[in-house]
């Protein structure tokens, strides 16, 4: 277990995905998830960590020591790490037991010891017996489970997570993430899990580093993400939130270009007057008869709907009660509860 | 992501030289003495002969008339077979296959045992009319042609139903759904596909063929009818010019600018059309005509496959050519006679060492230029991929005239090991295409995960790429096995006596009028490759390539 370091780190990546200037520290225990859009730089990160990339600038440090940097260099075979990829890396050639124990083998760990230590590590990912099965007839979800367990098998420094569960079903994914989050939990390990799934990221991490164009933007706790959004990059990406081009008249009193005036019920952290950009989550508007915004769209969620209203050459996303029922082209006035002011500058 | 842009390890670095320097010897060493005895304003000037010009046209005419007739019935059959609901269509792929496992002189021995001044179908004729004109004559421009183009079809078969593998169903239906007829879909949305393929194809045939000493040597020699590997053999054996050397060094040199050219042409052209879209192409029904088409297959996979065999099988059992087809005629006394003669037997002892040995020496070398190719990057891949590959495009009479020049000063012109160098030289892409696809097939994620369980890069490649990727070269020197075991055309060039190869041993006798035991070694060898390959086959079967998903 280890802390992890990301020293003023830039990587040049010619055609986007590269890094700049990224300052950040993972504590011992702690499950950080790096979130963006792709191309955004967070694989990156995660590579960087990994030694399969060198910053150009900058360091990275692993449990205090310099793996990377201008004087450091450690390659990834002796930084003693655990890596799960997006196409569960498990090797075809080698049966489930030979996957997981290669790291032990690598190590020189005796043979009883070994078999022992898989035994272990198949039985925290709920493989147990599965030892001389060939990957090819596993699932999906179990290969991930091998790719886990050959991970955890050395009780790495930390465990890396490249978008582990991009290539599962929905259904599949939900029950992963659900057992791995309990896993880490128990085993107490240092966890970078690499995401563009905000949901996922929301609901697996202790903090949510969120990158845009290859800078962070906000390390945060998820429910501090969600609802004080540093930028209205991240009010769009982690909260779906509609980013109106205001001018602020104070008193939750906005304008927009135009001229036209209206009136925010909850502005926290009054951030003061003049133009800026307003965030408002689609949880945060109510839609009441009559008015000049008009249904333009209704999809229907299950347990709420979404409403896609045009609203003053704006288009707002609403989350509306699921029982209520629109029609198309149907009149209504928008109420806005909440909402977060960035002023321009 | 997939690229690694880590220190490169001094293992790889290592490798890199040790491959360069082979290459530089077995490719670039040859290719320069080559150039250096054969590219003399003297000896090109010699080159305006007659002679020379003549062989020159007949070459250009037969292997491009050639070419273009097995490019368009090639991308027909695989349209007809991989397109449309024709039935039994993996018979007929194996059928029409059939003729790619023959090595051309052998089938030419076959066609000649049907259709030859004494073939059955002219005595036959002869027979019937009494004419002593046959009704048909191999010999010739005709003939030559005919036979290139029915041994070389299957490559062009072979890359159009790869290209149409690739045509996504989707854009197909697409066409239909804008209201496109089934001939109009295939000649807007299909053919613009295959294209690339058939142009590479075309380009691919075209050098083949000019390379190709068999057919013209048994079609044409008899009847004075000289294309340029065969003029180059009649310089160098049949000592009918004063410098047999140079004259074959400046012919050689044309032959390299030819065949060089056509490969940089062919790398230049070569662009997969590729798209996003998914799903497999539906078959197009060919409606009431299926029955007809279906007719019309089997005839001429009759004709092309099992027509030859059938010859050589009838010629070799025959007690003596020519008498009637009657069972107390037919003996197995000629193949044992010709398997079991001191000749045959040393060709066969020094076909089977050589080719070993070459499928050897290319199986590492290819799987070595094939993992540093794909996995590494570095200035020198460049030189190190062009080295392996573009002896594919030299004739096979340029490798032997080239090794003849850098042989004899290294004192090893008239041994084995001439034959087996210049084998490592003209065959070690075949590996090193079967193998290159292969490694790349296999996720970098694969190793990098290696890597993390404490492996150093190399260790990596050796407990993971290596024994994925090891089909591959199993298949690539079988290849190169199969392919040296039967070859003619570059040791006729550079045997001598005690070192012949089997091709060479079936082709004197062949020469030397011996037709019933050239029939049966041709047999035999026809036999045994249909044999080899199909084992091969059965042994690689299941064991595919890795696929991510």
């Amino acid at each position: 277990m280890a802390q992890i370091e990301f020293q003023d780190v830039s990587l040049a990546y010619g055609g986007g995905g590269g890094v700049t200037g990224v300052d950040l520290t993972v504590e011992d225990g702690e499950f950080v998830a790096l979130l963006g859009p792709s191309g955004s730089g967070k694989t990156t990160l995660l590579r960087l960590v990994g030694g399969f990339l060198r910053p150009d600038r900058g360091a990275v440090l692993i449990g205090g020591e310099p793996v990377a940097g201008p004087k450091a260099w450690v390659p990834p075979e002796k930084r003693r790490l655990g890596m799960v990829f997006q196409y569960h890396a498990v090797w075809p050639h080698r049966s489930v037991a030979s996957n997981v124990e290669y790291p032990l083998r690598l190590a020189k760990v005796g043979r009883s010891e070994r078999e022992e230590r898989v035994r272990e590590a198949l039985s925290l990912v709920g493989l147990e017996g599965f030892e001389h099965r060939a990957p090819e007839t596993l699932s999906g979800g179990q290969r991930q489970r091998v790719a886990l367990a050959r991970a955890l098998v050395m009780q790495p420094a930390a465990l890396l997570l490249d978008e582990p569960f991009a290539s599962l079903d929905a259904a599949l994914r939900a029950r992963l993430r659900a057992e791995l989050s309990a896993l880490v939990r128990r085993t107490g390990v240092t966890v970078v899990h690499v995401t563009h799934d905000r949901t996922e990221a929301l609901a697996l991490a202790d903090r949510v580093a969120v990158l845009h164009e290859g800078r962070l933007v906000q390390v945060d706790e998820p429910r501090r993400l969600y609802s004080a959004p540093a930028t209205p990059f991240v009010a769009r990406f982690v909260s779906d939130a509609a980013l109106l081009r205001v001018r602020a008249r104070g008193a939750g009193r906005f304008a927009l270009e135009g001229g036209n005036e209206f009136e925010v019920e909850n502005i926290p952290e009054h951030g003061g007057s003049g133009p800026g950009t307003l965030a408002v989550r689609p949880q945060d508007i109510r839609l009441e008869p009559g008015g000049e915004g008009r249904v333009r769209a209704v999809l229907f969620m299950g347990d709420t709907q979404e409403v896609v209203v045009g609203w003053r050459g704006h288009e707002l996303r609403v989350q509306a009660p699921a029982d209520a029922r629109y029609r198309l082209g149907e009149a209504v006035r928008p109420v806005f509860g909440r909402g977060v002011f960035f002023p321009d500058g | 992501m997939g690229e690694s842009y880590q220190p490169e390890p001094g293992g790889f670095r290592a490798a890199r030289y040790l491959v360069l320097a082979v290459l530089l010897g077995l490719v670039a060493v040859p290719v320069l003495a080559l150039l250096w005895r054969g590219a003399r304003p003297e000896l090109l000037a010699g080159l305006n002969s007659p002679q020379v010009r003549e062989a020159t046209v007949n070459s250009l005419v037969t292997s491009g008339i050639s070419a273009l007739v097995a490019t368009a019935f090639g991308a027909g059959l695989a349209l007809l077979i991989e397109r449309t609901d024709v039935p039994a269509r993996n018979f007929f792929r194996a059928a029409f296959f059939l003729p790619f496992l023959i090595p051309p002189f052998i089938g030419a021995i076959g066609w000649l045992a049907v259709f030859g001044p004494v073939g059955y179908v002219n005595v036959l004729y002869n027979n019937a009319t009494g004419s002593s004109e046959g009704l048909v004559n191999l010999y010739g421009p005709g003939g030559i042609i005919a036979l290139l183009a029915l041994h070389a079809y299957p490559i062009t078969y072979l890359m159009t139903a790869a290209a149409l593998r690739g045509v996504p169903g989707s854009l197909e239906e697409a066409a239909r759904a804008s209201g496109a007829g089934r001939l109009r879909m295939v000649r807007d949305v299909t053919l613009p596909y295959i294209y690339p393929a058939l142009l590479a194809g075309f380009i691919l045939l075209f050098v083949s063929n000019l390379s190709d000493f068999g057919i013209p040597a048994l079609l044409g020699l008899p009847v004075q009818y000289q294309v340029l590997p065969t003029l180059i053999y009649s310089y160098l054996v049949g000592g009918t010019t004063e410098n047999p050397l140079g004259a074959a060094s400046a012919l050689g040199t044309v032959l390299l600018a030819v065949g060089a050219a056509a490969f940089l042409l062919q790398r230049h052209l070569f662009r997969r059309v590729s798209s996003d879209a998914e799903g497999r192409a539906q078959p197009v029904a060919l409606g009431r005509s299926r029955y007809p088409v279906t007719a019309m297959l089997g005839a001429v996979a009759f004709l092309f496959a099992v027509a030859p065999v059938l010859a050589l099988l009838v010629g070799a059992l025959l007690r003596a050519p020519g008498v009637p087809l009657t069972p107390e005629n037919l003996t197995l006394a000629n193949i044992e006679r010709a398997v079991l003669a001191p000749a045959t037997v040393r060709g066969f002892v020094n076909s089977f060492v050589l080719a070993t040995g070459a499928a050897l020496l290319c199986g590492v070398i290819g799987a070595l230029v094939a993992t540093l190719v794909v996995r590494t990057r570095n200035r020198l891949n460049g030189s190190i991929d062009t080295l392996a590959l573009i002896p594919q495009a030299l004739p096979g009479t340029v490798v032997a005239v080239a090794w003849i020049l850098t042989g004899i000063p290294l004192g090893i012109y008239n041994t084995r090991s001439i034959i087996l160098f210049a084998y490592v030289m003209a065959f070690v892409a075949l590996v090193v295409q079967a193998v290159r696809g292969s490694v790349a097939g296999v996720p970098v994620v694969l190793e990098e995960a290696a890597q993390l369980s404490g492996a150093s890069p190399l260790r990596a490649l050796r407990d993971v790429t290596l024994p994925l990727a090891a089909p591959a070269v199993v298949v690539g020197s079988g290849l190169v096995f199969f392919t040296a075991i039967r070859e003619l055309t570059v040791s006729a060039l550079l045997v001598a006596p005690g070192t012949e190869t089997l091709g060479v041993v079936i082709f004197n006798l062949h020469q030397a009028g011996a037709f019933n035991a050239s029939t049966a070694l041709a047999l035999v060898v026809a036999l045994g490759g249909l044999l080899g390959v199909g084992a091969m086959a059965l042994a690689t079967r299941g064991r595919g390539v890795y696929g991510a998903d």
